[in-house]
């Protein structure tokens, strides 16, 4: 069978190439990096976590025995890494909040300049991006790493379950206390959609 | 089932991880409650803003922080060879780490600034710092490209080639470029040799107080991979059994002067970098060595160019407005912070810059990596 670029890069790696492991960095960082992002809500924690991940991969390569792809091993190692993390800095301090808009004016010119809207739209959607940001980040950790994992990274329930070592009914109900938690700030920043408001409003008995 | 005992598993439900019991009775309940029809589509947009979030950039600086960390790290885990061989020679130095003396003298004999190659003070740190220009390629002006090959008496000589093959000169789709992105670097007119101290390009050389004359563009030499052929990096792989494996790999090393080779027990493993217009050819050869066929193979890489070059767009965009009102702006302060903003996108793009000259180098190159067994294993 072929060998993908991925597992001829860490073979190469592992016998002490380095300028694969550094090909290898090129090819992850990015997914890595947002992981990381995404896990910990800021640019500071993110870009040492994802350092942190990467140091820790090419540290225990030799024992990455191919398994599961390189890249499923990795991002194993960077959850981890986020999740020591996020463990530390729960003792230390409580969460960001401005970070996105203070330390990334990189990101929002990106964004506006991608976008084939006006500026107008441009602008209103790097709004709704900050706003959807920052409500992720106001989730408590517990919750908000089964969320990413789940709605961003894209694991399968027994996946989260098997890293964060919980069982599956914990991560159903936590990632549905997220959810929750969520659909509620989204809709009293009025980013969902009319008819869902109005059944919100209709159903709010119902709710918890 | 009641509305209570249905909303704590929509969460499930919307991603189809009920048992089949709790499923049945969730669409029962949906079939004739419509606020938890309406719950159910709130979660969904829920969830679809979650995923909506753009990807964010990795900051510049990242690729350089962490490269001195593992630096400071020390040497990887095996002391095994390192492939050296076709480095394209504008790769700047500092992200090299350790390379075995012995190899990089072997390979590379002739470049002076591979001269130790191995981890000096100047290595890791010192280029990051500098403005993209300042460094941009690390070989003496006239330094014949050819010698990276080292003593290649084979009939298939792996040469350093920076020239990609599939880059016709005066696609680059960009008019107003200098110099031709094809050309190997020891021929270009590219404005920096590398032992020399940096050309006034960078802010620094900006006298305070003094004109301001804008640096050159960080798309210099960076073709637009809109207008490219498709790039892609391609691979081989061969297994092959052999009586005598050892013959074999002496034969493999005699046509592949740059090839890593590795043993584990009575297998050995040969992988090398070849270029792109040799690497049919390569590989034909060696399926006939060994008899065995090889599994082709290839990594697309315009994306991660279109990548790399649209940063480097949006820096060279921004650092065109800061220039613009430096050549205008007279109070100190007021130009040191603007010298210091571009200052930091030069160090910004330079990231980009060095990852699109990877992908090239990589467009420009295949990978073929030769697995050998003893048949008597198999």
């Amino acid at each position: 069978m072929s060998k993908s670029l991925d597992e001829l890069l860490v073979e190469r790696a592992k016998r002490g190439d380095v300028e694969a492991f550094e090909q290898l960095i090129g090819q992850h960082q990015r997914t890595v990096y947002n992981i990381a992002y995404r896990l910990t809500g800021n640019h500071e924690d993110a870009s040492d976590v994802a350092q942190e991940a990467f140091i820790r991969a090419y540290s225990s390569l030799a024992e990455f025995r191919g398994d599961s792809s390189f890249a499923t091993w990795l991002y194993r190692i960077v959850n981890n890494a986020c999740l020591d993390e996020l463990r530390k800095r729960k003792r230390q301090r409580v969460t960001y909040i401005d970070e996105s808009v203070t330390m990334d004016d990189g990101e929002m010119s990106r964004q506006i300049a991608d976008t084939a809207d006006g500026p107008e739209q441009a602008l209103e959607r790097v709004e709704i991006q900050r706003a959807v940001q920052e409500s992720i980040n106001s989730l408590d950790d517990e919750y908000r790493v089964v969320l990413v994992m789940r709605d961003i990274q894209g694991y399968s329930y027994n996946e989260i379950a098997d890293s964060l070592g919980i069982n599956l009914g914990t991560v159903k109900s936590r990632l549905n206390r997220a959810r929750n938690a969520l659909k509620e700030k989204f809709g009293s920043l009025e980013l969902l959609a009319p008819r869902v408001v109005y059944s919100g409003r209709r159903g709010k008995i119902h709710e918890l | 089932m009641n509305c209570d005992g249905v909303r704590g598993l929509l969460s499930a439900y919307v991603d189809g991880e009920l048992s089949a019991g709790e499923l049945l009775r969730v669409e029962q309940h949906l079939r004739r409650c419509h606020w938890c029809a309406d719950e159910v589509d709130a979660l969904r947009q829920t969830i679809a803003l979650v995923a909506s979030l753009e990807e964010v950039e990795v900051p510049a600086v990242f690729h350089a922080q962490l490269h001195d960390r593992l630096v400071a790290l020390g040497p990887p885990m095996s002391a095994g060879r390192t492939a050296v061989a076709l480095k394209r020679n504008s790769r700047p130095n500092y992200r090299r780490w350790a390379v075995p003396a012995a190899a990089a003298a072997a390979l590379v004999i002739g470049l002076s600034s591979y001269g130790s190659g191995l981890l000096g003070p100047q290595t890791p740190s010192a280029p990051v710092n500098n403005p993209i220009a300042a460094n941009p390629n690390p070989v003496q002006p006239g330094t014949d490209v050819a010698t990276v090959t080292g003593p290649t008496q084979g009939d298939l000589p792996v040469k350093a080639d920076p020239l990609n093959p599939a880059t016709p000169p005066g696609e680059t789709g960009n008019g107003d470029q200098p110099t031709d992105p094809g050309t190997p670097p020891e021929t270009a007119k590219d404005p920096v040799p590398t032992d020399t101290p940096p050309l006034p390009l960078g802010p620094t050389s900006n006298n305070p107080g003094g004109v301001y004359t804008a640096t050159p563009s960080f798309l210099l030499n960076i073709p637009d991979p809109g207008t490219l052929e498709p790039q892609s990096h391609l691979i081989a792989s061969v297994e092959a059994t052999s009586v005598n494996p050892t013959d074999l790999v002496e034969a493999l090393k005699e046509q592949l002067p740059g090839a890593t080779i590795n043993q584990v027990g009575e297998t050995y493993q040969v992988s090398a970098t070849v270029t792109a217009d040799q690497f049919a050819q390569i590989a034909r050869f060696i399926e006939d060595l060994t008899g065995a066929k090889a599994v082709l193979g290839s990594t697309e890489l315009n994306s991660q160019m279109a990548v790399a070059y649209e940063n480097l767009q949006r820096l060279d965009q921004e650092k065109q407005v800061e220039e613009a009102k430096l050549a205008k702006l007279t109070d100190e302060t007021e130009r040191a912070a603007a010298l210091e903003y571009v200052a930091d996108l030069t160090r910004r793009a330079k990231v980009f810059h060095e990852e699109f000259e990877r992908l090239q180098d990589m467009a420009a190159t295949g990978t073929i990596s030769v697995t050998l067994k003893p048949s008597q294993a198999q």
